[in-house]
């Protein structure tokens, strides 16, 4: 190695390894991309012939084999689903919230749109759900025993009443937050408006937690941003940015 | 088998069909929040990264592809996201700097005094910004010069001449560690 990359050498050890975002701060950051996404079309205009545009709250392709998904409670809707492109039991996937329509029609209607595949517009033929036990279904482009040969167990491929008030108060959240200040809101407001939606969703029991305090010696952070698990909505701090 | 689409592609179609910027996210978002962290720390960067590509998709249809991967148009709106967090910045070298002395060097730099990755942090700390941003491009995102030139929208000429003058600032504070660490006279 020449002396004269010395700094570059040990600038390049200082970096440390290569890792993937922890699966919660890569769901954020997707929902806050898809909330905009959602927002800059509007919600009622019609997309050619489809219908309204439907809030993707969080599309997210993922090393299925990471550890953010060993975190997931067994099959929590508010994990949603991921729509793999391979059957393998580390299949590479999108990850998308679940629909009414349950974990096959998400995903069918995701590959229609081309954003499992860009490059095709269509839904396979078969579709499977399939329980990992990891907290979000898998949707395989296969049928037949796809589940028992990538060892997972056959899921329920319906959603229940609770789980459709769940997924209709999420995307009323969402919007809420993006047309308050491009999704920046206080705790209170933030707080206020989750607990009158859980009311209106007949959610009991749901809690409203404040994500993890800033590290010691951090600035404050006002700013409020969601995340869903089954059973609670949680008020993550951050801070507002403004564009270049 | 049909070859996926590149990032140019994809982010001119996204402008009719923005939900394809999706894929754009998907491609490059492990590298964004890497880049973000190793600058800014853990928290910060997942503050950042929402931010960095809902700051892309509002700007994609500026976006004018020099290279293959859209990357290095990512990470310059990251480094602008960044430049907003000096003392975040100075947080994180500091405790960078702290642990630089545990860093296990590279084959071939056993002899290195353990404080050696401590003073080059140090150095790092004291470059002027536009410097560090040029420098940490190229070693912790690994951008070629053109690269980075897009990415900070300034000339090849420009970047080169801020690489060369932080690459000297931070081998002057190397040299003596590098010839054994003794000081002649």
């Amino acid at each position: 190695m020449p002396a004269d990359e010395l700094d570059l050498e040990i600038l390049r050890a200082l970096r440390g390894p290569d890792a993937p975002p922890p699966g919660e701060a890569r769901e954020r950051a997707a929902a806050r991309l898809f909330a905009a996404i959602d927002a800059e079309r509007g919600p009622a205009r019609p997309r050619r012939g489809r219908g309204p545009i439907r809030l993707a709250a969080v599309l997210v392709v993922v090393g299925l084999a990471g550890a953010g998904y060993a975190v997931f409670k067994p099959a929590d809707p508010a994990a949603g689903v991921i729509c793999a492109t391979d059957v393998a039991e580390t299949p590479s996937g999108l990850q998308a919230p679940l629909e009414r329509g349950g974990p096959t029609a998400t995903c069918a209607a995701l590959w229609r749109r081309g954003l499992v595949d860009p490059r095709r517009r269509r839904a396979p033929a078969q579709l499977t759900a399939c329980d990992s036990g990891g907290g979000a279904v898998f949707v395989f482009p296969a049928g037949g025993d796809v589940c028992a040969r990538v060892g997972m167990q056959p899921a329920a491929d319906r959603t229940t009443g609770e789980e459709r008030r769940f997924i209709a108060m999420r995307k009323r959240l969402v919007r809420w937050f993006m047309r308050q200040g491009d999704g920046y809101v206080s705790f209170a407001r933030g707080e206020a408006q989750v607990r009158r939606e859980l009311r209106r969703s007949r959610l009991v029991g749901w809690e409203i937690r404040r994500g993890r305090p800033a590290s010691p010696g951090a600035r404050p952070r006002p700013c409020a941003s969601l995340y869903f698990q089954w059973g609670s909505v949680t008020l993550v701090p951050m801070e507002r940015h403004r564009g270049p | 088998m049909e070859p996926s689409p590149s990032d140019a592609e994809l982010i001119a179609r996204s402008v009719a069909e923005p939900e394809l910027f999706g894929t754009i996210f998907e491609r490059h978002h492990a590298t964004v929040h890497g880049y973000l962290r190793r600058r800014l720390g853990s928290e910060a960067a997942d503050d950042l990264l929402g931010e960095t590509f809902t700051q892309a998709l509002r700007a994609r249809g500026r976006y004018t592809p020099r290279h293959e991967t859209c990357r290095p148009w990512l990470l310059g709106i990251a480094a602008h996201l960044i430049a907003n967090h000096r003392r975040g910045e100075s947080r994180r070298l500091a405790a960078l700097q702290r642990e630089a002395g545990r860093l296990a060097f590279p084959a071939g730099f056993d002899g290195l005094p353990s404080s050696v990755a401590g003073e080059l942090v140090g150095e790092l700390r004291r470059l002027a910004p536009r410097d560090r941003e040029v420098l940490l491009l190229h070693a912790w995102a690994e951008l070629g010069y053109a690269e980075i030139a897009e990415a900070l929208d300034i000339p090849v000429g420009t970047v080169r001449s801020r690489l060369h003058r932080a690459r000297e600032q931070l081998r002057r504070r190397l040299e003596p560690a590098a010839t054994g660490g003794c000081h002649a006279g």
